[in-house]
């Protein structure tokens, strides 16, 4: 992909990977999926989970697995408000670059908010 | 070719830098995404990380808070970790508000309806006697401004039918009607200054009366 993927952004779509799972969901998954919609280094995805962690947006259990524990991550309340804060300000970003595109963004008189 | 067991021995020597705690998690992390991968895609997972140095030095770069990932442009320390901080406040900030609102809107209701019978009784009660008052005063102004209007009707009336009386020839009773016409034109103007005074003076003193009124109550508010 030509764009870079921003800190932010990737931990709004590490949110959103882990969001799908009710029951939570573990590393190797996650780093499946988010692969699956940005280019990413498998090596990327582990400081991001223990971030989110430390911020209090992930937490994590660890469930038995066929005879060992594997950890789970699942997204925490405060995951889910930044969840939904990525997912406003994504839908603003993205309406702002495609009504760039598309000729109908104005660019009258508006301040930008910062 | 490094296997598994060879890549988390060198990540551990080389995570040897940070706390225990911070090594436990990385190396369990690591051991689960070994097992999860099976031990088929041992050598896929091995190339896929990279070097047991890239990995501990992504782990570390996270540590120290400069920032993260594979690609150097995104690795700019600018302050993230603040703005996750400054963006988890926000979105609690914007919980709470909605929440206050929605709870003072409910509680405005609630008193609203519960109030009701009472400030409708109240409010109509007000307004009826205000409109009463108003409506008795401009009663009064109109009536005694008719009836000064009829009387003067009645003088020249009654001063036409004493002039064609006398010039009928009888005299005494078209003195009588032009004494009566006098006596309604008197009256008539007497109610005349009364309409004046009522409306062309005493209304507008009224006016300004409740206009003073309201200035000084509103004052009081602004000053206490």
């Amino acid at each position: 992909m030509v764009f870079n993927t921003g800190a932010a952004l990737l931990d709004a779509i590490v949110l959103a990977v882990v969001s799908k799972e009710p029951e939570g969901t573990y590393g190797y998954k996650i780093t499946q999926e988010v692969r699956q919609v940005i280019e990413l280094s498998e090596s990327t995805l582990y400081p991001v989970l223990r971030r989110l962690q430390k911020d209090d947006c992930l937490e994590v259990y660890d469930r038995e697995c066929a005879g060992r524990n594997r950890r789970y991550y699942k997204v925490t309340s405060r995951g889910w408000a930044q969840l939904h804060l990525y997912e406003a300000e994504w839908r603003s970003y993205a309406d702002k670059i495609a009504g760039l595109f598309e000729g109908r963004m104005s660019f009258e008189g508006k301040d930008e908010e910062q | 070719m490094m296997n598994r067991a060879e890549f988390m021995r060198q990540l551990e020597a080389l995570l040897q830098g940070i706390s225990p705690t911070e090594r436990e998690e990385a190396l369990q992390y690591y051991n689960d995404y070994f097992n999860d991968a099976g031990a088929e895609n041992e050598q896929d997972v091995i190339a896929a990380l990279g070097t047991p140095a890239r990995v501990a030095e992504n782990i570390k770069r996270d540590l120290s808070g400069s920032g993260y990932g594979d690609n150097p442009e995104e690795r700019k320390p600018t302050g993230r970790h603040d703005m996750v901080e400054y963006q988890g406040t926000r979105a609690r900030e914007i919980k709470e508000e909605k929440k206050m609102s929605t709870g003072m809107i409910v509680l405005i209701v609630i008193l609203a309806v519960l109030a009701s019978p009472i400030l409708l009784g109240i409010g109509s009660g007000v307004v009826g006697i205000l409109t009463g008052i108003v409506a008795a005063w401009f009663g009064l102004i109109i009536g005694f401004g008719v009836a000064s209007i009829l009387l003067f009707v009645i003088l020249v009336v009654l001063i036409a039918a004493a002039v064609m009386t006398i010039m009928a020839g009888d005299i005494i009773v078209g003195m009588g009607l032009i004494g009566g016409g006098l006596l309604c034109g008197g009256i008539g103007i007497l109610f005349l200054m009364l309409t004046v005074a009522m409306a062309g003076i005493a209304t507008p003193a009224i006016f300004r009366g409740i206009a003073s009124l309201c200035r000084g109550l509103f004052g009081g508010k602004q000053t206490a």
